[in-house]
């Protein structure tokens, strides 16, 4: 059931290169100040208010999270999982989450805006989730009165989100263009789509992983379907490119080499960093993609985001410090990738 | 401080992020950050360039001196306050400094008009423009596709919809 996996466990389409689609629509209720605006008090009342307005939905199972009542390292496994601004998890009073049972929605209440809904899937699905993105904000316009200017749209705490109030973006795996040191070339492009690239981990040129995220920058005087073609199109482009670059690529015995030692370090180490884990898991999803190694690109998909700290620490139970985790990273990427 | 990227320009650009639960900090010139996509990956910190603001400033040196500060009665914030704070304090803030917020809007966007979904609770005649939008775009496509069947049937509907839009 394609349906019911999150969106790290599920390859759709485009899945050699694309890993996910994500849509988020930011809404604010009519009158009332933006949350940084607004006292304790009047933050519970509007997380009561969206929490029962939520709980009728007939077609969304949304459960809330009250963000106080997590451990710092759950909070932070959520934003490791995309489903939650990194703010979010850092500060967490007076917030609450609302998620579906298979994590492909989840609602920021209380974030910089009021609202700020998400949909997220595996692959390249942009009709997909923003489908249900639209559905979700048409329940929740049904019963509360947004924030909407004739002129201006959706009105939000940045003037850089105003319009649609809607950031589409896609998480890329490009390892080939990567290697060739044309990534920066291509992101230097984007900007003039009205879309921006950044790296998924890390900072800087070194996209560790060879992870991208690509975004949508303007949301004004642009349709939500206008916006969301042009991501798609540019995303296409960069796979045409991606793939064509890989076919003479992973033809290279040195290349093939290189693949097969980082799946043999990983099916081996006793002890495994993060930086370590992803620059060889990059290597072992452009193997499986390729049919260099039986590894299911959904499993190498799975590991970079369970593997990351705050996440192991969810599957210790504990705030593991840096060098235990290694250790777990280690054991949980041999037994995974054996399987 | 030097962009930890190209070691060679001024870091402009701060960036705080939390990468794999630890807060990292990077320091990138302008036109790193620009490439790097930095622009836009966590507006929550960033807020707006100090570009992107001189305009809202400069108006907002004119507004001080005149003796009368405008307010937003909602939240009760002067223009000066917007800039200061570098974000809105409430829906309204967009209402009463409109024009104040269009050269910004101008800079980030290009565009200072909506175009795409209009909120529940918006005027009749909104929903209606953008139908109409959306039809229009529709018709051009089908006339692209050649397919007169579904653009000669689009135009009732658009014909329909200005009537009624006149009556
Ligand atoms: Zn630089
Ligand atoms: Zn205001």
């Amino acid at each position: 059931m394609a349906d019911n996996k999150r969106w790290y466990s599920d390859t759709g389409s485009h899945g050699d290169v694309v890993l996910a689609t994500r849509v988020r629509l930011s809404r604010n209720l009519d009158g009332v100040p933006f949350p940084s605006r607004l006292s304790r008090d009047a933050l519970a009342r509007i997380a009561v208010t969206v929490c029962a307005v939520a709980e009728k939905f007939k077609d969304f199972d949304l459960r809330p999270i009250a963000m106080e009542s997590l451990h710092p390292y759950e909070a932070v496994a959520l934003a490791e999982r995309h489903l939650i601004s990194a703010d979010f998890a850092a500060a967490r009073e007076n917030r609450v989450l609302l998620l579906s049972e298979d994590e492909s929605i989840a609602v920021m209440v209380n974030e910089r805006d009021h609202l700020r809904m998400q949909t997220m899937y595996g692959g390249l699905c942009t009709e997909k989730a923003y489908g249900v993105a639209d559905r979700l904000d048409n329940a929740f316009d049904e019963v509360l009165t947004y924030a909407f200017d004739d002129r201006l749209g959706y009105l939000t705490q940045n003037p850089a989100d105003l319009g649609t109030a809607m950031r589409a973006s896609v998480i890329l795996h490009l390892p080939v263009l990567s290697a060739q040191g044309v990534m920066l070339r291509f992101a230097a492009t984007a900007p003039k789509l009205g879309l921006s690239v950044r790296s998924l981990f890390g900072e800087g040129a070194s996209a560790k992983g060879d992870l991208y995220v690509l975004t949508n920058r303007v949301t004004m005087g642009l349709s939500e379907q206008a916006a969301l073609q042009n991501l798609e199109a540019f995303t296409l482009q960069l796979a045409t490119r991606e793939r064509a670059a890989a076919e003479t690529y992973v033809s290279q015995i040195a290349v093939q080499d290189r693949i097969r030692r980082a799946h043999g370090m990983l099916t081996n180490a006793m002890l495994l960093s993060a930086d370590e884990m992803s620059e060889a898991l990059s290597l072992v999803r452009l193997g499986s993609v390729y049919g260099i190694l039986d590894v299911p690109a959904e499993t190498v998909n799975e590991l970079f985001v369970a593997m990351q700290p705050a996440n192991l620490n969810c599957l210790a139970g504990a705030a593991l410090d840096a060098s235990d985790r290694d250790v777990l990273r280690a054991r949980f990427v041999r037994s995974k990738l054996s399987e | 401080m030097l962009c930890r990227h190209c070691s060679k320009n001024e870091a402009t650009t701060h960036i705080r992020s939390i990468i794999g639960g630890e807060a990292v900090e990077t320091h990138l010139c302008a036109d790193c950050a620009a490439v790097m996509g930095y622009a836009e990956a966590f507006p929550l910190f960033a807020g707006l360039s100090d570009l992107m603001f001189a305009a809202l400033r400069n108006d907002a040196a004119v507004s001080t001196l005149s003796s009368k500060v405008v307010r937003c009665e909602t939240c009760a914030s002067s223009f000066e306050d917007i800039v200061r704070m570098r974000v809105a304090a409430c829906p309204d803030c967009y209402r009463v400094f409109y024009d104040k917020f269009l050269p910004t809007l101008q800079n980030i966007h290009g565009k200072t008009h909506h175009v795409g979904k209009v909120a529940g609770g918006a005027h009749e005649d909104v929903k209606r423009e953008h139908r109409l939008y959306l039809l229009r775009e529709q018709l051009n496509l089908a006339i692209d596709e050649r397919n007169f069947e579904l653009a000669a049937q689009l135009r009732d509907e658009i014909k329909e919809l200005e009537a009624r839009g006149n009556g």
